[in-house]
């Protein structure tokens, strides 16, 4: 029996969150396969959210008025790749679905009808605190889904904190702050969005180093107070796969002035989180992954302007934890002090220290043994 | 910024402007549908409805909007001005 997860390429929040499930299960030998929704678009719809991402990473107004119009997704699924799908899950007799994205409940609801609620075992995996556009949208058309499916609110839920975390192969232990670099991660997310760019000049003039994710053509800047800079392989897209037919994780690379850029993926995680680990903290916009790597590496996140109210939310919640704060408080507050970073990592090492990993808890939730899930099939 | 009621001429202007396509001028009037007629795609919607709340200082409330809106500019005027209407009252209500 596959563990199916339904991911979304439209943002790397909704996508490598997936792909760490898909390694966890992986790892502990239970067959997992992850889909990309933008397959199952028509052809032409696909090929926009290129133009999409490139808007939204050059205009942030852009991206922001794009979280508020409603969309209907139904419009641009295609639906001979959908009939493929529920005809090729049918066959197999898959049961297990992990979804990360709204997008795919229309897919799922149909799949349900077909098979009957009884023969499904879903997981609605949300990666905000309060619904992205995606569940928005879907649940503005279809009600509320707690009936049809098992909702897990990874970030936790008004009356019940944070129950589970997405596990990341090599994080553990996680590593202790004197061992760290005056470092920080400075990054716009998948998508390069939002106001990172403005804060290089103050955050190195505060004495920290920084760790610089730039996106498609962004250029080198200096490198004299210990900038390092990295990318996502440009060419890469979430809905293509390997030669093995997979789903990878970003090819990612640090980039020098004058040396050959190359990509490599790992297997197991995003190479993004090797630099996770060592930093003293991430300055990004408030995004689901972010938010999920930050709890993984112990590493605090200092907030930049949300991409819309689920991601405020994000922020709301994080620093209620006391797991991150925003630019602003950080810098009114405590004058941009790594003490006060430390305090903030210290709290999300006890607290996940307590909490079991999310493929961990599916497995046993599901069956006792790793192999009963596939004895069932 | 204009704070006066919106026409339907100034709403074929920008959709003109978005699109790049002066033919729009000519080619639109008040019963044309904006998505299918005008042919916004959803990126070009985004810009279109920026510059609209730009211009007209307004803010869409989107739950209250609906896809139906769009179905003339006629109709999408009559909606942006009750939104403008509805916001100048505002400051007298708080």
């Amino acid at each position: 029996m596959t563990v199916t997860i339904l991911c979304s390429g439209f943002g790397l929040g909704f996508y490598t969150p997936g792909l760490l499930v898909e390694a966890g299960f992986r790892r502990r030998d239970i067959p997992a396969e992850v889909l990309v929704f933008e397959n199952v678009m028509n052809s032409d719809q696909r090929d926009k959210v290129d133009n999409s991402r490139r808007a939204y990473h050059q205009d942030f107004s852009v991206a922001l008025m794009s979280q508020r119009i409603p969309q209907d997704i139904r419009k641009s699924m295609d639906e001979q790749q959908m009939e493929h799908l529920l005809h090729s899950w049918e066959a197999e007799g898959r049961q297990h679905f992990i979804c990360l994205s709204g997008h795919w409940i229309y897919l799922l609801d149909m799949y349900r009808e077909r098979v009957g609620a009884d023969r499904m075992q879903v997981d609605l995996l949300y990666l905000d605190v309060s619904d992205s556009p995606s569940w928005r949208n879907v649940k503005k058309r279809l009600g509320q889904l707690h009936d049809s499916y098992r909702e897990v609110w990874l970030f936790g839920e008004p009356q019940q904190p944070m129950q589970t975390y997405i596990d990341i192969a090599d994080s553990d232990p996680v590593l202790p702050y004197e061992q760290r670099e005056r470092r920080l991660l400075v990054h716009g997310g998948g998508w390069g969005m939002g106001t990172y760019r403005e804060h290089l000049d103050h955050l190195e003039q505060a004495g920290y180093a920084l760790d610089i994710v730039l996106y498609e053509g962004d250029e080198l800047g200096n490198s004299d107070r210990g900038q390092r800079y990295y990318r996502m392989d440009p060419q890469w897209r979430t809905w293509n796969r390997d030669e093995q037919g997979r789903h990878t994780f970003p090819p990612f690379a640090e980039c020098t002035s004058g040396e050959p850029v190359t990509y490599r993926i790992h297997d197991d995680y995003h190479l993004l989180c090797e630099v996770e680990r060592r930093v003293l903290a991430i300055v990004s916009k408030p995004g689901g992954g972010t938010l999920a790597d930050s709890f993984a590496s112990g590493t605090p996140v200092i907030f930049l302007d949300p991409f819309g109210e689920h991601e405020r939310h994000n922020a709301e919640q994080w620093e209620q934890y006391g797991y991150g704060m925003t630019y602003q408080r950080w810098m009114s507050e405590y004058g941009g002090d790594h003490r006060i970073l430390e305090q903030l990592h210290q709290r999300l090492r006890r607290d996940r220290s307590r909490l079991p990993g999310y493929v961990d808890q599916y497995i046993e939730r599901c069956t006792l043994e790793p192999a009963g899930i596939r004895e069932t099939s | 910024m204009q704070q006066s009621g919106v026409s339907v001429e100034q709403i074929i202007a920008m959709i003109s402007e978005v699109k790049e396509d002066p033919a729009c001028l000519t080619r639109l009037n008040s019963d044309s549908d904006i998505i299918h007629d005008a042919g916004l795609d959803s990126l070009q919607l985004i810009h279109f409805i920026l510059r609209v709340e730009e211009n007209f200082d307004v803010e869409i409330d989107f739950e209250e909007f609906d896809m139906d809106h769009l179905g003339s500019i006629a109709m999408f005027c009559d909606f942006v001005n009750k939104a403008q209407s509805d916001e100048t009252v505002h400051p007298m209500e708080a």
